[in-house]
């Protein structure tokens, strides 16, 4: 369960941007999550309900997710394909063994609503 | 009203700019430091008592042991003479670069020449944590079954090198190496692949060649 480490860090990283754009309240958060990313969308829900009441900024705070399937580009093609049953990465054009992962890697919080300081 | 923040920053930044300054450091010192990551039983620290009777006095290793309880690993390691330090993640599936770096010290870094840490066991989550290693191997024992490199594709995408372990027990159960080659090289074709027993010693001699042709000295 290592979703919950994770949305430690994303929680670190949310703070630390509200911080220094004058955010006291976070409603919305959205993040981008890669099927191979090792992070679980529902783990990473259930860790963020489980972190935000340690706030102050983000306790009534939504989570969104989108998650992006894995990508790959053949090197000796440019063919670009989702893997076959998730692991065959090689290139079902060409039988390619140069493949590169192109998209489904990334983890990252895209960004956040929330409402600023002088807002009242 | 409400203001929308761009943010596009990952969770792991922390950890991975510590992860780097963690491999400076190393490569600084001459040192090749290897992850070494495996499902839990599958021989790693077998692996490495064997590696330390094979590999020669002239190459001075050290090694970091995960585990989320025990100092048991250790134990084991400290009895072959090597020095060895443990770190619990008290319940944490993996290791991250922090940790790593606050047990470097206990090592005369300009003494060693390769420093192997051997990660929690677990197929999934320690894949994602970049310790400063300069490359990621992973055990793989025939006891699991041949389908984990088709079960487990990330962690066995961003390894360098699988060890296929307990090769003495095949005659004693169903197991096809050949599963596991076709999938592994469909996942990461060109990856290096060592059919070997650490009980035994067999094949010990061409991972611990591949581990010297690694070092930085």
């Amino acid at each position: 369960m290592h979703e919950l480490s994770v949305m430690a860090g994303i929680i670190d990283v949310i703070n630390t941007s509200a911080k220094e754009n004058n955010i006291h309240k976070i409603r919305k958060v959205k993040l981008i999550v890669g099927q191979m990313s090792n992070a679980i969308p529902d783990s990473l829900r259930m860790a963020f309900d489980m972190l935000r009441d340690d706030g102050p900024f983000i306790e009534d705070a939504i989570l969104e997710i989108e998650t992006v399937k894995t990508q790959v580009k053949c090197h000796e093609c440019n063919h670009q394909f989702q893997p076959e049953e998730g692991y065959i990465f090689t290139c079902p054009e060409c039988k390619g063994l140069h493949t590169e992962i192109i998209a489904g890697e990334q983890l990252y919080v895209d960004f956040f609503e929330g409402d600023k300081i002088d807002d009242n | 009203m409400t203001t929308k923040i761009e943010v596009k920053k990952s969770p792991m930044q922390k950890n991975n700019e510590q992860a780097e300054l963690n491999r400076q450091l190393l490569k600084e010192k001459g040192i090749f430091a290897l992850n070494l990551m495996s499902s839990p039983g599958s021989g790693k620290t077998t692996l490495l008592e064997k590696l330390s009777e094979v590999i020669g006095d002239d190459i001075k290793m050290g090694i970091i042991e995960g585990d989320l309880a025990t100092e048991r690993d250790a134990d084991r390691i400290r009895a072959k003479g090597i020095q060895c330090v443990q770190i619990n993640t008290d319940g944490g599936c993996h290791m991250d670069s922090h940790m790593i770096r606050k047990v470097l010290d206990e090592f005369d870094l300009d003494k060693l020449d390769l420093l192997i840490i051997e990660n929690v066991g677990n197929l999934v989550c320690p894949s994602s944590w970049d310790l400063g290693e300069h490359k990621r191997a992973v055990v793989l024992s025939v006891t699991e079954g041949a389908d984990k490199v088709a079960k487990y594709p990330t962690m066995f995408r961003k390894a360098d090198a699988v060890i296929l372990n307990k090769i003495d027990l095949i005659p004693y159960i169903q197991f096809n190496v050949d599963i596991v080659k076709d999938d592994l090289f469909a996942i990461k074709p060109g990856i290096e692949f060592f059919e070997l027993s650490a009980t035994t010693g067999e094949n010990m001699e061409a991972w611990c060649q591949w581990l010297k042709d690694h070092l930085h000295k």
